[in-house]
């Protein structure tokens, strides 16, 4: 093993104790053979001493009064806060009487003109045959005879 | 040292708006948020700043929090983002105003202090001045792995990169460790 190879392992794997069988044997052989590695090994392990004699850091009382404080302001608000699809819903649900009363209106609409206009085509399309429309002419003509008539008796008197 | 945990029942309580539920989070997990806070920032007003961030960004995103993952790594991985944040707007802020106030960086002084104490003190003054030389990406690997106790891949889900990637910041780091020691000539306790 090279000193580069075996200097990375020892900062890393080995110093971590994350290395076992041969390849830990090949490494220690190495450091055993090696000042260069041995003192990096020893450096690194003393760092990793001083790290652990340093205790966990205590925040002050006073972060968690300002934290309390923060969240306590509006805490509804806070609490809970409705997603699009939440927003969608409730809007549905605010909206359901009128969207029934619309439907039920143009039911009504379409129901009236349905009743009302219907029958007047469906005698029309049903009924064209030739005599029906004959009548239907002569009805016109007699209104605009009418039409003519002035009423008076001038016109039988040139008559 | 390795992750804290709590019950899941509280989490839905403090998810819920239960405000002592909330502080039983804080009291499981504040120590650890600070720690890295402090680690990152290597300073104590950022790292309260930091720290409260950190927590009503927790209790604000409860609602969304899947248990499908690990609590302690999510709190991690807000942790370990906020204080990188504070710690970059501190810094320009600072460098573009008046002299920043030292005092942020002392360590507070217990008075009549035990020799465990005073012990604990020097240890931290050390990994402190340590800390100091490296960028605060560094800092984060070196505190999660060495503070914390993280595995490596535990840490590789808190930073969400490849274990490699890991093993390679933690190479970095700690070489720069040995060639500042060296440079600088520091042999106590290392």
């Amino acid at each position: 093993m090279d000193c580069k190879k075996a200097s990375s392992i020892i900062v890393t794997d080995y110093i971590d104790e994350n290395m076992k069988g041969l390849d830990l044997d090949e490494l220690e052989a190495h450091i055993r053979s090696c000042p260069n590695c041995r003192t990096l090994a020893e450096r690194v392990a003393r760092l990793r001493t001083t790290f652990k004699a340093a205790p966990r850091q205590e925040a002050p009382a006073s972060v968690w009064k300002k934290i309390r404080d923060e969240i306590t302001i509006d805490p509804v608000s806070v609490r809970y806060r409705p997603g699009l699809l939440d927003r969608i819903r409730e809007r549905l649900a605010l909206l359901k009487p009128a969207v029934i009363i619309t439907c039920a209106a143009i039911l009504l609409i379409c129901v009236v003109t349905v009743i009302r206009f219907i029958p007047v085509f469906g005698s029309l399309s049903a009924g064209s045959s030739q005599d029906e429309l004959i009548t239907i002419a002569s009805m016109n003509g007699s209104s605009e005879e009418s039409q003519y008539d002035l009423g008076t008796g001038a016109e039988q008197y040139f008559l | 040292m390795h992750m804290q945990s709590i019950d899941n029942s509280i989490i839905e309580k403090a998810a819920g708006g239960d405000i002592s539920a909330f502080e039983e989070i804080y009291k499981t997990f504040s120590s650890m948020v600070y720690t890295l806070a402090y680690g990152v920032t290597q300073n104590r007003m950022d790292a309260e700043e930091a720290t409260q961030d950190v927590f009503v960004r927790i209790y604000r995103s409860l609602k969304d929090f899947r248990f499908g993952s690990s609590f302690s790594t999510w709190i991690y991985r807000i942790a370990m983002n906020t204080a990188i944040n504070v710690y970059h707007k501190n810094t320009k802020r600072r460098n573009s105003s008046i002299p920043y106030d030292e005092a942020g960086d002392l360590i507070p002084a217990v008075p009549h202090a035990s020799k465990d104490e005073i012990e604990k003190q020097e240890a931290t003054a050390q990994v402190d001045t340590l800390l100091k030389a490296l960028s605060p990406e560094h800092r984060t690997c070196i505190v999660l792995r060495e503070i914390e106790g993280l595995e490596y891949s535990q840490m590789a889900e808190v930073l969400a990169i490849p274990i490699n990637t890991v093993r390679s910041r933690l190479k970095r780091a700690r070489e720069a460790l040995v060639a500042y020691c060296r440079k600088e000539g520091i042999h106590h306790g290392l």
